[in-house]
């Protein structure tokens, strides 16, 4: 049995997508929920095979919930999308479709993801789809354990790379979430936040003080007292963005 | 130039003026009467003729950046005109002394000629100049009237595409199991959209007629979200008959809506409640808000901005529209001046 989850904040959209799926015999719906919340916690439980999922809920985004996910399930988007974001999820999403659905377009989707899941092409790249299809990042959401954190820009020190990780600084505490350092970097205001080393990502307004470190290194001093090392190129780059 | 009555007196004052003092000028000089006249009549005539024309000219031909030289020659000929017809017409009055008086004279009369010209020209220049920088403003003002005209009925026009996709769908999915809730689904969309389309964009319509469309629109949403969303209207009475402009609410309450079911997890409740307040139409709309949640979020919308900015065109003003967080509650409050 193939174990599938719909997630959609309107009861009336999973309705379509229970009511096409009850053709499918070997399909069992493990879960229906509301939000990425609920879902999240369904989906560590269960673990489905397949995943409709709305972009559009409230806390978390669609989107936002993926990141979270590791490893992610199969995903069809079922969204109410414009048509620009369309051809970014034909590029990463085993498929996605458009509101209202047509029976005939989601059994191409469902026929998609029957030969996806026998192939077992390379998984779906949620960060590159979610770069696309939202706009610049304002906030992240980390996951612990079972509970979510949603933190904002403003909040956090610094970014660390760590293997396929990136380590996120705040004041007093130090978080993991799956991203890398150099996607994450493309999705932040570079007003805001600027790459100061291979491994590290500073918030410009986290930075009290730059002291020179050796002949031609430097370092810079965070408010919370933490030490961040300035690569050469890192350091003039600091240096341009705060007009020194 | 000569549409004015009042300009028509002047130049017509200014050529008698003129004759005037060319009488009195060959009298004083021991011409006859006949001569003296004849002259003077012939040549003003002349003058007033040429200066008529040219001004006629210059109102439907402009020249736009016309040259220095252009005018001058332009003035020679003319003045080279004037004497030669005078001459004409005042040899054939046979005055043999007279006529070689006219000839001694002609340096003098063709720089007077040529004088008179080129000053006349130069004034109107000036005048037809400041004339098409008064059209030019003019048509400014009108390009500026009709751009902000357009952009009002684009800022009200704005309809939600992922509204109308997601009550498409969520039609679908009734005509299955509920098909006369679809029914009216349908008739409550088809409202919606009519009253959308037939509204004028400057138009205003009384408090009650945005509000009853305003139900439409809620109608649906609670089709949608009925399992968690609420929504409160309390209005006073007084308020009921008070104008505003057309759908300035609906952004609003899409917002409120919006932020309410995706800022928070729990049930929503939106309220709208209005009042009138120094004589004015006072609007609040609530919606439960997270303020952890908001915080880093940047903007607050397009729907905000469209309608500060409404209310800036059609007002005039900056201070109609505050919004503020008290506790877990987002507020919006507008004021409407009435005419």
């Amino acid at each position: 049995m193939i174990k599938v989850m719909i997630v959609d904040d309107e009861p009336l959209a999973i309705s379509v997508i229970r009511g096409y799926l009850q053709e499918h015999k070997d399909i069992v719906i493990t879960a229906e929920c509301l939000n990425g919340f609920e879902a999240m916690k369904a989906i560590n439980i269960e673990k489905p095979d397949l995943l409709f999922l709305d972009v559009q809920m409230p806390k978390i985004s669609g989107f936002e919930l993926l990141e979270l996910l590791d490893p992610a399930p199969a995903v069809i988007f079922v969204t109410a999308f414009h048509e620009h974001a369309v051809q970014a999820f034909e590029k990463h999403a085993v498929d996605y479709l458009l509101k209202p659905v047509s029976r005939e377009r989601f059994e191409a989707a469902m026929q998609k993801f029957r030969q996806h899941s026998r192939s077992s092409e390379q998984p779906l790249d949620i960060q590159a789809l979610s770069k696309e299809v939202t706009s610049e990042l304002d906030r992240i959401v980390i996951r612990n354990g079972s509970n979510l954190r949603i933190i904002n820009l403003s909040d956090i020190y610094c970014f660390e790379a760590y293997d396929d990780y990136v380590k996120v600084h705040l004041e007093k505490e130090t978080l993991i979430k799956k991203h890398t350092l150099s996607a994450l970097e493309e999705r932040l205001d570079s007003a805001e936040f600027v790459r100061v080393h291979r491994s590290y990502i500073v918030r410009l307004d986290a930075i009290t003080r730059i002291e020179p470190l050796g002949k031609d290194t430097h370092l810079a001093v965070l408010k919370n007292g933490s030490k961040v090392n300035l690569s050469r190129s890192g350091y003039s780059r600091l240096k341009e963005v705060l007009d020194l | 130039m000569f549409n004015g009555l009042r300009n028509q007196t002047v130049f017509l004052g200014w050529w008698i003026l003129w004759g005037c003092l060319h009488f009195w000028l060959l009298r004083s000089l021991d011409w006859d009467t006949p001569i003296a006249l004849t002259e003077s009549v012939v040549s003003t005539v002349l003058l007033s003729l040429f200066s008529f024309s040219l001004s006629f000219t210059m109102k439907y031909y402009r020249p736009t950046d016309i040259k220095v030289l252009y005018l001058i020659l332009w003035a020679a000929i003319l003045s080279l005109a004037w004497t030669y017809i005078t001459r004409l017409v005042v040899f054939s009055l046979g005055n043999k002394a007279y006529n070689l008086f006219f000839d001694l004279t002609l340096p003098l009369r063709l720089i007077t000629g040529l004088l008179v010209m080129s000053s006349f020209i130069s004034i109107l220049y000036v005048f037809f100049g400041q004339l098409s920088r008064q059209e030019q403003l003019k048509i400014k003002s009108d390009t500026e009237k009709l751009a902000k005209e357009t952009e009002l009925s684009a800022l009200r026009d704005q309809l939600q595409p992922h509204f109308l996709f997601n009550t498409l769908n969520s039609i679908h999915a009734l005509i299955i199991s509920h098909p006369e809730q679809a029914q009216k689904m349908i008739i409550q969309l088809s409202d919606f959209l009519r009253f959308n389309l037939k509204t004028e964009s400057n138009s205003f319509i009384t408090f009650r007629e945005e509000l009853e469309h305003l139900s439409l629109y809620l109608d649906i949403e609670k089709i949608r979200f009925g399992h968690r969303l609420k929504v409160i209207i309390e209005t006073a009475d007084t308020t009921q008959d008070k104008k505003l402009p057309s759908l300035i609410l609906q952004p609003l309450i899409e917002n409120a809506i919006k932020y309410g079911l995706y800022d928070v997890l729990d049930d929503v409740q939106i309220t709208l409640s209005s009042k009138i307040e120094n004589g004015m139409l006072q609007i609040m709309i609530t919606n439960p808000y997270d303020p952890e949640g908001r915080k880093g979020r940047k903007g607050t919308g397009f729907g905000q901005t469209s309608v500060r900015r409404r209310l800036f065109l059609l007002f005039g003003r900056q201070d109609l529209f505050k919004t503020e967080v008290s506790g877990n509650l987002y507020k919006v409050t507008l004021q409407l001046p009435q005419a």
